[in-house]
């Protein structure tokens, strides 16, 4: 538990400090019990022999401390606050900086509910235990610590069985501990699950919408939200009975010492002040350790919540050379590449070379392994065997910030951000002008309905771009790809919710913008690659035809059964069968 | 779920209200807990006044035992009582966050699009995760914690008072001072304001968190680190200066309240002495004072401390409240079933905030033909079509089906009447199976398999490695091509059977090897149905019955395909250069090749 914690803040010297703070908050709050003892032991002397001067120096003392401790507890009180929320901030930022840092693997296996969880309520869960739930507890235990030891100078035997009461209750609290991380795993799953559903029907609402599904038909939310419930009853009804077991077992020990105190008295083996001492503290001794049985509840919850964060910290990123390399050209080199994700192998044994200054197209059947080429030169994954080079330089020895740095890509899924027009092309360039950004858009032909937009550049964009028709959106990527100016551009179906004029006009700009670069392209569209340099045809993972478009037509392969598949079917149209079923009748 | 418009406390009563009895049973039980917990100092007091007492020996040793039993039974029942409460308030805690939380699901479902464009889904999912699950704070705890926190002191208090009014009173000392104290700290004037930052910068943070995962590929080959990302950054940085600010802001009054809450001692011990020493006050009464004078305060420190919580809950209940009222789309009071499947915009105008995309269009399309609709992008006609399914509704004019205003149709009939293959067909998590089927009851397998088949789609689903059982969508097992998950969207068409289809750019994935398929999938589908299509591919809709040539808000231009040509409009403009681009191929030489 303590571990999971210790990675997520990086030094806890400051929750050291905090605690440390705490803890002197809370022996100032349990002095006066002290004063208490020394007084106790005066009043309970004869009437003669007590020395009222000492008790009301003692008095004094405790108002002092009552000041001393309002002073200590306001700093406390701010110090365990802000370092436990600036830890959790730089966790945070240090968590969502090494999520980037993952293979794309990582986001493919997890809900994307599930990551922001971990980002959002796991952290929360941490926050708490880091500003008050570890500073409490561990406050809880120091208080009947020094009781103890007061306790056991007074009295050996009565203290002895106090501590075997505490020990008595332990089973108890290890049990709960036990259950509530049984309980708590599944109870984080069904949470996560959860919000995975919910961000699911939130962005999915249109579809849902189109097809009745929403509210309480939405079966699948529906489900989870209760099960989330019975979940959350079962870790409470599981976590609560050893509690309050521990708790019993506590205030029994409270009543034990009770009749240990009297049956010691009868037998003349106890002091009235020493019993009256024991009775009337005693429950300052046990009251804290209550506590500390229903802190510890709650951390062990939470440290489950930071041991999924701490699950993800230890996740090794993508691995990073020590110096990189950076390469003088631009050619991109597969050899032997193989891949696949999870066993299914998606690229086998791949040859090829895209050279510098000149348009490689991938072409094939869905499935055929062509974006994940892309996203290997991307480095979004790692190869299984073989290497990936860029100038002769393998991908993994450079600086995954330089190969970023030298790569355009424009998606075949567009994402853009809640903002405005004008950050999302920026994007491509931290410190682009108006101008530039402008220029960009001009290219990418959307500057003329970012123009007619009320607040033109300035225009909010919906999540994920929903405000914007698909070629709207994929414009604006093109924009940002642009405005990167790259040396080598990535295009998977950059233009496919196009109409064909602004197609024409984009794909003129992009020829002319890669005269210099190195350009690959994913096309369905055979007749937008027919000028490729080079067309490579990928079926299953392999390569198996590699040449110009009249090349390819000669061999008379896979190319040109698509491509006269294509031509014959370039006509069809919308309502075709219809006119021929009136035509027929 | 009624929003009315009961705000703050009275509205949390309201909620909690939902679940009355069992959270009474649960405030029972949580005070006759208290009241056995006071059982043990009674014993213990009982038993001092014994042991101090001169004649104290074995002949006392019965009533002794019979008071351990009684301290015995008193704990047990405290704790027996006190699980009981707990589980109560967490059952019909529970129950009530379950129940807010689908009413909220369910009133997001009828909302127009514009709440979702404006809102992001990380706020949203803030609100229905974080801000409802802090109501069960109320239920559970704060509810029983209350019934303790008020019987507990007022017991002790009466008790005390019963044994020595004087002592009581100075035990009483640091109450009023707590109060006051309290009240500093979390009463002042700015709360409200403090606690809707709060709020504000959270919903911030989830928003960022949510979209900086969504767009991880982006974030990556942009090289957007936390760092340039600011906005996630700066979100990050504004919510912990946020709880700094407020943590130093409560501090001082936090901290005098809470050492002042423990600190009765201070005030019992010098008045319990000069008493004693009078000889006014018993050794054991003092004793008692002890033991008891301060522990009435804890549970009233719990209650007072609610306060702090309390209005972080409130914010969070108004936020959910604001939610639920949001203008759903309402069901008018006389529905009306449509007979035919002709479709008419009659003077219909529509904009999004002030800028107006529809300028009082008309057009009307006959049942059974095929209608296409071209035009610049941002023409409008996207709005025509998300008009129909009411994800809007009309600013002025009205927008008939069958010859029925659709507002006087049932929300539930319209949605069955017509089908909608959006440009981006989202794919839930789940297999291929439930994705064809989209929760339409009383489906066979056969069914399913039968859509899928006309959509074109079994060969690929075949290939898949669960076949119809295969997850798919995000953290599913395959990620499936534009063009497959265009084809499985047809097949929920077909599944649904609906006579009205509306295509949004559907052909924009053609897949290369797979044109032809989707093209008899859509034949198909487009067979015995009134269809509008969105299309930016002209060559495609050459053969609609009608074409409406979209242009600034209205039809601008309407006819056949060769009428429209012939008439040499913006229609020819658009067909003139359609046809010059569709030769236009990649080239490093730019234009020039064609």
């Amino acid at each position: 538990m303590l571990k999971s914690l210790k990675v997520i803040a990086g030094n806890m010297r400051p929750i050291y400090a905090a605690t440390g703070m705490n803890t002197l908050h809370m022996m100032l709050n349990g002095a006066p019990y002290g004063f208490l003892f020394v007084v106790l032991m005066e009043l309970l002397k004869p009437r003669a022999e007590i020395n009222f001067a000492r008790i009301a120096w003692l008095i004094g003392g405790m108002a002092v401390i009552l000041v001393l401790n309002i002073c200590i507890a306001m700093k406390a009180h701010t110090t365990s606050y802000k370092t436990s929320y600036t830890l959790a901030a730089e966790a945070r930022l240090r968590l969502g900086d090494h999520l980037r840092k993952l293979s794309m693997g990582f986001f493919k296996k997890r809900d994307p509910g599930d990551i922001t969880a971990l980002l959002l309520q796991d952290m929360a869960k941490v926050e708490q235990v880091f500003s008050h739930l570890f500073v409490d507890a561990l406050a809880c235990l120091i208080i009947p610590g020094i009781m103890a030891l007061v306790f056991f100078v007074a009295d050996a035997r009565m203290t002895t069985f106090m501590v075997a009461a505490v020990i008595l209750a332990i089973p108890a609290l290890v049990a709960g501990q036990k259950i509530i991380g049984w309980f708590g795993r599944e109870h984080i799953l069904t949470r996560n699950r959860v919000s995975s559903r919910l961000l699911e029907y939130l962005q999915g609402i249109k579809a849902l919408k189109a097809f009745n599904l929403t509210g309480s038909r939405f079966q699948r939310l529906d489900d989870v939200l209760a099960k989330f419930k019975s979940d959350s009853i079962r870790l409470e009804a599981a976590a609560a009975g050893p509690v309050m077991v521990f708790l019993t077992v506590l205030e029994l020990g409270f009543v034990g010492l009770l009749l240990l105190g009297m049956h010691l008295y009868v037998h003349g083996s106890i002091t009235i002040p020493i019993l009256m001492i024991f009775l009337v503290m005693g429950y300052k001794f046990f009251e804290p350790l209550s506590n500390f049985g229903l802190f510890v509840s709650e951390m062990r919850y939470m440290s489950l919540a930071a041991s999924r964060v701490t699950d993800v910290l230890d996740t090794p990123p993508l691995p990073e050379p020590v110096s990189g390399k950076v390469p003088d050209n631009h050619d991109i080199a597969f050899s032997n590449v193989s891949f696949g994700y999870d066993g299914t192998e998606v690229l086998s044994g791949i040859h090829a070379t895209f050279p510098e200054q000149s348009i490689t197209a991938l072409v094939g059947p869905s499935g055929g392994g062509k974006t994940t080429m892309t996203s290997l030169v991307s480095r979004f994954w790692d190869v299984d065997s073989g290497c990936v080079s860029i100038g002769g330089v393998d991908v993994r020895e450079m600086k995954t910030d330089d190969l970023h740095n030298m790569i355009s890509m424009v998606f075949q899924d567009v994402y853009l951000f809640q903002d405005t027009i004008f950050n999302n092309i920026r994007v491509g360039k931290k410190d682009a002008t108006r101008e530039e950004v402008m220029a960009a858009a001009k290219v990418a032909r959307c500057h003329e309905f970012i123009e007619r937009l009320e607040d033109g550049y300035d225009s909010m964009v919906g999540e994920g771009g929903a405000t914007l028709s698909g070629g709207e959106k994929q414009r604006i990527s093109i924009a940002r790809a642009i405005l990167k100016d790259a040396p080598i551009v990535l295009l998977d179906e950059a233009t496919a919710s196009l109409d064909p004029e602004n197609e024409m006009h984009l794909q003129q700009a992009i020829g002319d913008l890669v005269k210099s670069k190195t350009l690959v392209v994913i096309a369905h569209r055979l007749s937008t690659i027919v000028h490729a340099d080079q067309i490579l045809v990928l079926d299953k993972g392999r390569i198996i035809e590699q040449g110009t478009h009249d090349d390819l037509m000669t061999v008379d392969g896979l190319y040109a059964r698509l491509w006269n598949e294509q031509q014959r079917t370039k006509g069809w149209k919308f309502g075709a069968k219809r006119r021929l079923g009136k035509t027929g009748s | 779920m009624n929003a009315n418009n009961r705000t703050g406390f009275v509205r949390l009563l309201a909620i909690a209200g939902q679940k009355k009895w069992h959270l009474i049973v649960s405030v029972l039980l949580a005070g006759f807990s208290s009241l056995c917990a006071m059982v043990p100092y009674i014993t213990i007091y009982l038993s001092i006044i014994k042991l101090l007492d001169p004649t104290f020996g074995p002949q006392d040793y019965p009533y002794v035992t019979r008071l351990a039993l009684w301290a015995v039974a008193g704990v047990l029942g405290r704790f027996f009582l006190l699980l009981a409460s707990t589980m109560f308030s967490h059952v019909a805690a529970f129950n009530i966050l379950y129940g807010l939380r689908a009413a909220l699901a369910r009133h997001l479902g009828t909302l127009h699009m514009g709440y979702f464009s404006d809102t992001r889904s990380g706020e949203i999912k803030k609100i229905l995760m974080e801000d409802v699950e802090e109501i069960e704070q109320f239920i559970a705890h704060h509810v029983p914690d209350l019934a303790s926190g008020v019987v507990l002191p007022v017991v002790t208090v009466a008790c005390l008072f019963a044994v020595d009014w004087r002592m009581a009173l100075v035990a009483l000392i640091p109450l009023p001072l707590a109060l006051c104290l309290q009240y500093f700290a979390f009463g002042s004037g700015d709360r409200d304001e403090l606690m809707k930052n709060y709020h504000d910068s959270l919903e911030a943070m989830n928003g960022n968190m949510v979209e900086y995962v969504r767009g991880m590929p982006v974030v990556k080959v942009f090289n957007q680190s936390v760092n340039s990302f600011s906005r996630l950054k700066a979100s990050v940085y504004a919510y912990r200066d946020f709880v700094n600010l407020w943590a130093e802001k409560a501090a001082p009054p936090w901290a005098a309240f809470t050492v002042i809450t423990t600190s009765s001692l201070f005030f019992i011990l010098p008045a319990g002495i000069w008493f004693y020493m009078k000889g006014s006050l018993s050794l054991s009464t003092l004793l008692l004072f002890l033991m008891m004078g301060s522990g009435y305060m804890l549970p009233l420190l719990k209650v007072a401390l609610m306060g702090g919580t309390m209005s972080r809950i409130m914010e969070g209940v108004s936020r959910l409240d604001a939610i639920l009222k949001q203008p759903g789309i309402k069901d008018a009071a006389t529905p009306v079933l449509p007979e035919r499947h002709s479709i008419e915009f009659r003077n219909v105008s529509f904009g999004y905030d002030d800028r107006l995309v529809l300028r009082n269009t008309s057009f009307f399309v006959e049942e059974g033909s095929v209608t296409a609709l071209v035009g610049a992008s941002g023409a409008g006609k996207s709005t025509i079509a998300q008009l129909l399914l009411r994800m809007w509704d009309v600013q002025d004019g009205e927008i008939l089906v069958g010859g029925v205003d659709i507002r006087e149709i049932p929300h539930e009939r319209l949605m069955n009447l017509i089908g909608f293959v959006f440009q981006d067909a989202f794919m839930f998590s789940d297999t291929v199976y439930e994705n064809i089927r989209m929760g339409m009851e009383g489906v066979t397998e056969g069914e399913v398999v039968k859509a899928a088949e006309a959509a074109q789609c079994m060969d690929f689903i075949n290939a898949l490695p669960h076949g119809l059982y295969t997850r798919i969508g995000e953290g599913g097992e395959v990620h499936l091509s534009g063009g497959e998950r265009q084809r499985l969207s047809l097949a929920r068409i077909f599944l649904k059977n609906a006579p009205i289809v509306i295509l949004d750019e559907a052909t924009a994935y053609a897949d290369a090897e797979n044109e032809s398929k989707i093209q008899a999938a859509f034949s198909e589908v487009m067979t015995g149905r009134t269809v509008i299509v969105i299309a930016h591919r002209l060559s495609t809709i050459t053969d609609a019955d009608t074409i409406l040539v979209i242009d600034d808000g209205g039809v601008a231009e309407r006819g056949h395909h060769e009428t429209l040509v012939e008439q040499g409009g913006l229609y020819r403009g658009m067909w003139d250069a359609h046809t010059a681009a569709k030769y236009w191929r990649f080239s490093i030489n730019g234009g020039e090749s064609c």
